[in-house]
């Protein structure tokens, strides 16, 4: 039943990464910087989801993450490592940073994991900004200097594929079940034996990963990164918003909000020159006041949704006969 | 004889803060028997459930299963080792589909975990036996509290539990749900599940169950086939209270 849409939703994918891969020679310059910036948040959204929609824990401090690896990326690449060897660091030394604070932090549950995920960012922050000698300080650091645009583009775009098939792979897995039962109701999943504490470190140490590789990507991108730019409020609650406005828990979601988010902010820098952030604060209210699953739950994209073979439930029996189930 | 009981619980108390919710609970389970636990609200019999299913801790004493300990090893555990329990207050995961609460049991409550191309298969079987299978794919928050019972039970079912745990699955059903949910839990106990039943209403507790436990403010004040404790002064009077009583409170 769902073949069709499913074969439509990964053909428009796959058409809209190939018309993202010919951006740059289609001569939009400045398009390729704002679709950059734009993966980027998508990617960080994505990952966020991972722990904020599946296992419904808000981890504010996600881009703890995106900063640790574009700090580890720049110090590796002003060392003479290569470009991927960085990466393999920075996603190296997030994923073990996540594995030690998952324990702690996970101790906590609702606001008060959030409020302690959100201190992290600040944790961080002080660290780099005194650890002159290795990172810079309140300086910042600069990176081997190159035009890395395209390559970055690119690499971007890649990293941001494979997190939407690895967000995927997660959702339809029996891990990604668990996650789901944790998020509705904990104790009765550790009553049915589920290892919640595993599986939550896991989680966390999975949604670190794609955020510390586009950390270094974006870094290695700028050439240039300080302690606010990487640590600051927007790049923290930016992926968050895009994530529960497009709808948490769900791929497609994170998808349409980094999207329209965007694509809002965009307009009203243009339109609005004066009170833009206003505005933005305004849209970002309602959508919370009249879409509180999201855009993609919403009455007119539900079905689109669900049509597309995108939705919550899983559809078991693709290639079951129909005896089975009659 | 110790050894032949399936499940025992010796000397179970339990405290919270000043209040004693289980005094000195002792009791036997006998292998493929129903036994019910009536009682008063308050009277402790969930937190009995609880300490079954390891949610908590006793405070003194200790529950064995198959003359293993099974306390203060951890709900995991317990349901693992075979024992499984269903919600007083519905506890579906309630996003998941019917189907994959029955999933979440199959892929992680059984100590040995079944191969992921049955598992459909197995999830579907046992929806059917509660009657849920036309309603496998829709989310438990939409189904009827009816329905979410037998969801609760299917789930508890598909950790292979020897011991299933419940805990006032018929009270707040129609007569016909009553009717076809004993259906069920008799299909069960054929099947060869030991059942310990939480249950208010009599009717049945006197079908189905050959032993009953009665607690009254943690208090075990009966134990014997349904038919002798429903006859027993300590019961009537937890139930209603004492002929004198009322008398007096008449007069005054």
């Amino acid at each position: 039943m769902n073949h069709g849409g499913k074969k439509i939703f990964y053909s428009i994918v796959l058409l809209l990464w190939a018309f993202l891969a010919a951006l740059p020679f289609l001569g939009f310059s400045y398009g390729v910087v704002w679709v950059f910036l734009l993966v980027v948040y998508f990617t960080l959204a994505l990952s966020y989801d991972i722990v904020g929609g599946y296992l419904g824990y808000m981890n504010l401090g996600h881009s703890t993450f995106f900063g640790l690896g574009a700090y580890t990326t720049a110090i590796l690449l002003n060392q003479g490592f290569n470009l991927f060897s960085a990466l393999l660091g920075a996603l190296l030394l997030a994923a073990a940073f996540a594995t030690v604070i998952s324990y702690p932090l996970f101790r906590l549950r609702g606001a008060y994991f959030a409020l302690a995920t959100f201190g992290l960012i600040s944790l961080i922050e002080v660290l780099t900004t005194n650890l002159r000698d290795l990172t810079g300080g309140s300086g910042g650091i600069s990176t081997p200097p190159g035009d890395h645009t395209l390559a970055s583009y690119y690499l971007v775009l890649a990293v941001a594929g494979v997190t939407m098939v690895l967000s995927r792979v997660v959702a339809r897995s029996k891990f990604g079940l668990a996650l789901f039962s944790i998020r509705e109701d904990e104790e009765v999943a550790k009553a049915f034996g589920v290892p919640t504490t595993l599986y939550k470190g896991l989680a966390l140490i999975i949604s670190s990963v794609p955020a510390s590789v586009v950390g270094g990507i974006y870094v290695w991108n700028m050439t240039y990164i300080s302690p606010e730019s990487v640590f600051g409020l927007e790049i923290a609650l930016s992926p968050i918003i895009m994530a529960m406005l497009g709808g948490t828990g769900i791929m497609i979601g994170p998808l349409v909000g980094a999207v329209f988010i965007t694509l809002v902010q965009e307009f009203l820098w243009t339109e609005v020159p004066y009170f833009h952030l206003a505005m933005y604060g305004t849209v970002l209210v309602l959508l919370g006041l009249f879409m509180p699953g999201g855009l993609v739950r919403t009455r007119w994209l539900k079905p689109v949704v669900q049509w597309l073979g995108l939705g919550e439930a899983v559809d078991y029996f693709e290639n079951a006969d129909a005896e089975r189930i009659s | 004889m110790a050894m032949n009981s399936l499940l025992e619980c010796r000397e179970i108390s339990k405290i919270f803060g000043g209040i004693e919710a289980l005094t000195d609970v002792n009791f036997k389970v006998e292998s493929n028997s129903i036994t019910g636990v009536i009682g008063p609200n308050g009277a402790g019999k969930t937190t009995l459930f609880n300490i079954i299913s390891g949610a908590l801790h006793p405070t003194d004493g200790a529950v064995f299963f198959r003359g293993k300990k099974i306390s203060k090893i951890g709900p995991s555990r317990v349901c693992r080792l075979g024992v499984a329990r269903t919600y007083q207050l519905v506890r579906p995961f309630s996003s998941l589909s019917a189907i994959e609460n029955v999933l979440i049991g199959l892929g992680f409550g059984r100590a040995a975990p079944m191969a992921k191309k049955d598992r459909v298969d197995e999830a579907v079987r046992i929806l059917r036996m509660v009657g849920l299978e036309e309603k496998m794919n829709h989310v438990a928050e939409s189904l009827t509290l009816v329905e979410k019972k037998h969801l609760e039970i299917a789930r508890a079912l598909a950790t292979a539990p020897e011991v299933l745990l419940l805990d006032e699955v018929v009270s707040g059903l129609n007569p016909t749900e009553v009717t076809r949910t004993m259906g069920t839990i008799q299909q069960i106990r054929e099947s060869g599940i030991t059942i310990i039943m939480i249950e208010h209403i009599l009717k049945v507790v006197m079908t189905l169950c050959e032993r009953v436990m009665v607690l009254n403010y943690g208090v075990q004040i009966a134990e014997g086939p349904p038919k002798e404790v429903v006859a027993d002064e300590a019961v009537i009077e937890a139930y209603i209270g004492r002929f004198e009583d009322a008398q007096e409170g008449f007069h005054a």
